[in-house]
């Protein structure tokens, strides 16, 4: 009796911790592409990525320019695990107010105008709060991520 | 006086100031509104006037009244001329106080601007030549940024841009 009671208890056990993992799984991880001017790619698999240069994300600033106006602008940032590296700005307000939808669990996607100079405009952001971008973690990969 | 109470006798003041001074712009503007009504009602009776004589050319009487009117109605479009320069001219020196209370980065003068772009270049070189720029740097810059007229701050921030994706300067925010 107290062997089955045993065996019970290890394939419950077993049984919550494969239930922990349930649940459909996409992670993005971080790409920047220079020749269509798009990058993407979700926050923690960004963050979990085994290289150290990965990242993604955007932001915002907000200053007084000292006579009585807040200047606003925006900024998206990334650099993939070849290497490629992007950062654009805009002060398009639409733009700027639309990044209040980012959070910490984001997928994130932008896009950018360049003058040929290296001069970076972001044309366009997006962003996606879904479980599917939640990186579930193994014993076998720490980190959860190859790149 | 204590500097508080001073300050809220100020702000009352201001706030007085403000309100004759949209009064004021609101009663120009409705001036200017019953002139161009009077304008369109005397052009309308000049049209008539100038139809009726031709209409009446071959009777050699009322000829007589129709190069009276005529002088009447130049007389009325000189008069109407005068009044609506004189309310324009009014009108257009009430929005410019109007402005000119409002604070603009558009009206700062090119030598201040000029000023102003180069505190700009000049952190942004100091950040160039160390390589890199930290947050705090950044923060900085941004104010130095936010200085600027509109126009030039979509430069600056196309330099900076210009510095980062060239490899010239390390910098994430």
């Amino acid at each position: 009796m107290k062997t089955i009671l045993t065996i019970g208890g290890a394939l419950a056990a077993l049984f919550l911790s494969l239930s922990a993992f349930a649940g459909q799984s996409t992670p993005v991880v971080v790409d920047v592409d220079l020749d269509i001017l798009f990058a993407q790619g979700d926050l923690i698999t960004a963050r979990d990525a085994k290289n150290d240069e990965v990242y993604i994300g955007c932001g915002t600033r907000n200053t007084e320019d000292g006579i009585g106006g807040v200047f606003k602008f925006a900024f998206c940032q990334a650099q993939d695990a070849d290497g490629d590296q992007v950062t654009c700005f805009t002060t398009n307000p639409d733009l700027v107010e639309t990044i209040r939808e980012i959070n910490d669990t984001s997928y994130v996607q932008f896009s950018w105008s360049d003058d040929g100079a290296g001069n970076l405009t972001c044309t366009r952001m997006g962003f996606s709060t879904q479980s599917f971008y939640l990186d579930k973690h193994t014993k076998d990969n720490a980190k959860g991520n190859e790149n | 006086m204590r500097p508080s109470t001073m300050i809220l006798a100020m702000l009352a003041l201001q706030t007085c100031l403000i309100i004759f001074l949209t009064f004021r712009v609101s009663s120009v503007k409705s001036e200017v509104d019953e002139l161009a009504i009077l304008a369109a009602i005397t052009d309308a009776q000049l049209e008539q006037a100038n139809t009726v004589p031709a209409a009446l050319v071959t009777s050699p009487g009322p000829s007589v009244v129709s190069s009276s009117a005529g002088a009447g109605s130049d007389e009325i479009r000189e008069i109407v001329r005068e009044e609506l320069a004189a309310v324009t001219e009014q009108f257009s020196l009430a929005s410019a106080t109007t402005t000119a209370d409002r604070p603009s980065a558009q009206m700062q003068n090119p030598r201040e601007v000029q000023q102003l772009r180069s505190n700009f270049q000049n952190e942004l070189q100091t950040y160039l030549s160390q390589g890199t720029m930290s947050a705090g740097e950044f923060a900085s810059l941004e104010g130095r940024i936010a200085q600027l007229p509109s126009g030039e701050r979509e430069r600056a921030l196309g330099e900076l841009s210009k510095a980062i994706n060239q490899g010239r300067l390390d910098a994430r925010f």
